[in-house]
């Protein structure tokens, strides 16, 4: 019964936060981006598609050094009447801007599914292998946030990224960050695991994870970077050995990724070298206020911004949580964190807001940590309270945009105060109390049922007519 | 677990060495799937066939091009059908025409917005000037009008008016 209680209540409370998950994701996924509003979804599927077609992948690229660079009008899901703004799409091959990865999972799954042409490889198809992925990424994340603090916390970051607004829509895009993303994370529980037990497999299979993620994109250098800092981090170990881990590691991840050059060889190596090199050439379009933009805004594709509390935070749960003692624990995200802000800050490119992906879930699960301090310590209710009412706010702001409820505000303001009068008002109360805790416990309880149930609307306001308003 | 320098050594060595064979055989396998498999007509087909997913119409004033090739320049033509009361304004990149003449650009027009249809009874213009065949070439902004429906007559006073 214990056994039970203590890991099958959970485990299945986090099976039905997915399946939760997985229904927002599913909830009008085919319209919501527009189709076309990247291209690079398409452009992906269809790497994937001639790669099984024609053996050569054939996509679409603005850089130069390409042999062959052909202006295409491809109208899959109408674009050029809706989305595509008039310009033909640029294609060439054998494509080289990125590995080819997320490609051959939507371009396999549309063959799969009939898709033969480019025009076949429609958003309805392209972006369902793509919800699967990020479904997983929350049963992830839910897990190490298991090993890191606990089932609590697991339940409530869990809760968190399935829910979340902009993880919401962000996860049903084809770009390759939603690739990398769930392999980041099983990388960290692999070397979580490895660190445990010891063992060569635990260590070549977060080496082939890291290599794998790198397959999906360049940028997953930062999960090789991550488990580097990671490994020479723990002190317990003598330096001779965390140089061989560190070696291994670097082999076996770079090794994996080099199938990519491999293909390269097979197809065109000198297309590559120039498309590599026009690649590092890039133009730094994220900016040198890139840092202070990721903090302060939330981007969600090129140029519309999803405003969503959670992310914020993340970052200031991840100020505090870099200063606590917790053994180390705390490396296990603000490590990947700082590794990824570190090759985002680097590559620069253009402002995408799916290139921000990567730091969603840890942030988030930084946010569970922060909602759950109350659990671990009753005077930090009040941290907790605020967490919560910071995505609570933005929520209902968006949800009073569109539907003016007159209660609402009064609510609101009656309803902070009492919150966080309550939670200082601890400070002055005996933490042993039963009726105490039970009453915190049952507040923040509803507290955290309204913020879920307000990401939840939040969610389904986003219909056709309602994005066009999103900006 | 603590690792010794002769185990490591011998570790990556029996990776690399299978590896290196994998990625031998990787190489070979994916240069020949790319002979047996490529070729320009199948490219071709690729990326001009309209699915069987898109709705097709025979009305060629119902759908049209949103917006403005930008990135062509100065490359670009105008083709315009008027059907009455509606009508369908495309600026389309001319190097995507492939068959650079007024019938190339009606049929690519045709095909990227699904129309079904023929020209017949279809009175096409030239930069406003009757032109003598589809055949004709097509220049950088030069502008295609077709009008279903209208007399010569009535076209030129619609010119009049714009």
């Amino acid at each position: 019964m214990k056994l039970f209680k203590r890991i099958a209540l959970p485990v299945l409370a986090v099976i039905l936060i997915m399946a939760l998950g997985y229904k927002l994701r599913l909830s009008g996924f085919n319209s919501i981006p527009f189709p076309g509003e990247s291209l690079d979804e398409y452009s992906n599927a269809w790497v994937g598609l001639s790669m099984i077609r024609l053996g050569v992948p054939v996509g679409m690229s603005g850089l130069p050094g390409y042999p062959v660079q052909d202006s295409r009008y491809i109208n899959v899901d109408r674009v050029f009447q809706t989305t595509a703004n008039g310009n033909t799409m640029q294609m060439s091959y054998p494509w080289f801007d990125h590995p080819p990865m997320m490609g051959l999972i939507t371009g396999g799954f549309s063959y799969f599914k009939g898709a033969r042409v480019f025009e076949d490889t429609t958003a309805v198809t392209i972006r369902k292998p793509v919800i699967l992925m990020s479904t997983l990424t929350i049963g992830l994340a839910a897990y190490l946030a298991y090993l890191l603090f606990g089932w609590e916390t697991a339940i409530a970051a869990a809760t968190i990224i399935a829910t979340s607004p902009l993880m919401v829509i962000n996860s049903r895009m084809v770009q390759a960050e939603n690739g990398l993303t769930p392999l980041f994370l099983l990388s960290l529980i692999l070397l979580w695991w490895y660190e445990k037990k010891g063992g060569y497999t635990f260590l070549t299979l977060l080496s082939m994870t890291i290599g794998l993620a790198m397959l999906f994109k360049l940028s997953a250098v930062a999960l090789l970077f991550c488990a580097l800092a990671l490994i020479f981090a723990n002190v317990k170990k003598n330096s001779a050995t965390r140089w061989q881990e560190g070696l291994i590691v670097s082999v076996i991840a770079l090794s994996v990724f080099g199938i990519f050059v491999i293909s390269a060889l097979a197809w065109d190596f000198s297309t590559f070298v120039k498309v590599f090199l026009a690649n590092s050439g890039r133009a730094y379009g994220i900016g040198l206020s890139a840092l202070f933009d990721l903090i302060t805004n939330t981007k969600i594709t090129a140029v519309k911004f999803l405003t969503d509390g959670w992310p914020l935070t993340g970052w200031l749960g991840l100020a505090i949580l870099t200063r606590m003692d917790l053994r180390n624990k705390a490396w296990y995200l603000w490590l990947p964190i700082f590794s990824y802000l570190a090759v985002y800050l680097f590559f620069g490119s253009e402002p995408f807001g799916w290139y921000r992906i990567p730091f969603l879930p840890f942030l988030l699960i930084v946010s569970g940590w922060l909602t759950t301090a109350f659990i671990r310590n009753m005077h930090l209710t009040a941290v907790s309270v605020v967490t919560l009412l910071i995505p609570l706010g933005i929520n209902l702001e968006k949800y009073f945009d569109v539907h003016k409820l007159i209660w609402l505000i009064p609510a609101w303001r009656l309803s902070c105060l009492a919150l966080i009068i309550g939670a200082l008002s601890l400070l002055m109360t005996d933490q042993a109390n039963p009726k105490v805790k039970w009453a915190v416990y049952a507040t923040m309880f509803v507290l955290f049922s309204l913020v879920i149930y307000s990401n939840i609307l939040r969610a389904g306001m986003f219909t056709v007519d309602y994005w066009y308003k999103v900006n | 677990m603590e690792l010794s320098w002769e185990e490591t050594r011998k570790f990556i060595s029996k990776y690399l060495l299978i590896y290196f064979g994998l990625a031998l055989v990787l190489f070979f396998v994916l240069r020949w799937y790319k002979t047996a498999n490529f070729s320009q007509d199948t490219l071709e087909t690729m990326l001009t066939t309209v699915s069987v997913l898109r709705d097709k119409t025979d009305d060629p004033c119902k759908y049209a091009i949103l917006g403005e090739p930008t990135t062509a320049q100065a490359n670009y033509v105008k083709v315009n059908i008027y059907c009455g009361r509606t009508k369908s304004l495309n600026s389309m990149d001319l190097r995507a025409i492939k068959e650079k003449t007024v019938g190339g650009a009606l049929t690519e027009l045709a095909r990227i917005n699904g129309y079904t249809g023929n020209r017949n009874n279809w009175i096409c213009k030239l930069n406003r000037k009757p032109f003598v065949s589809f055949e004709e070439k097509l220049e950088s902004k030069a502008t295609v009008d077709c009008f279903l429906g209208l007399s010569e007559k009535e076209i030129a006073k619609y010119y009049e008016t714009i």
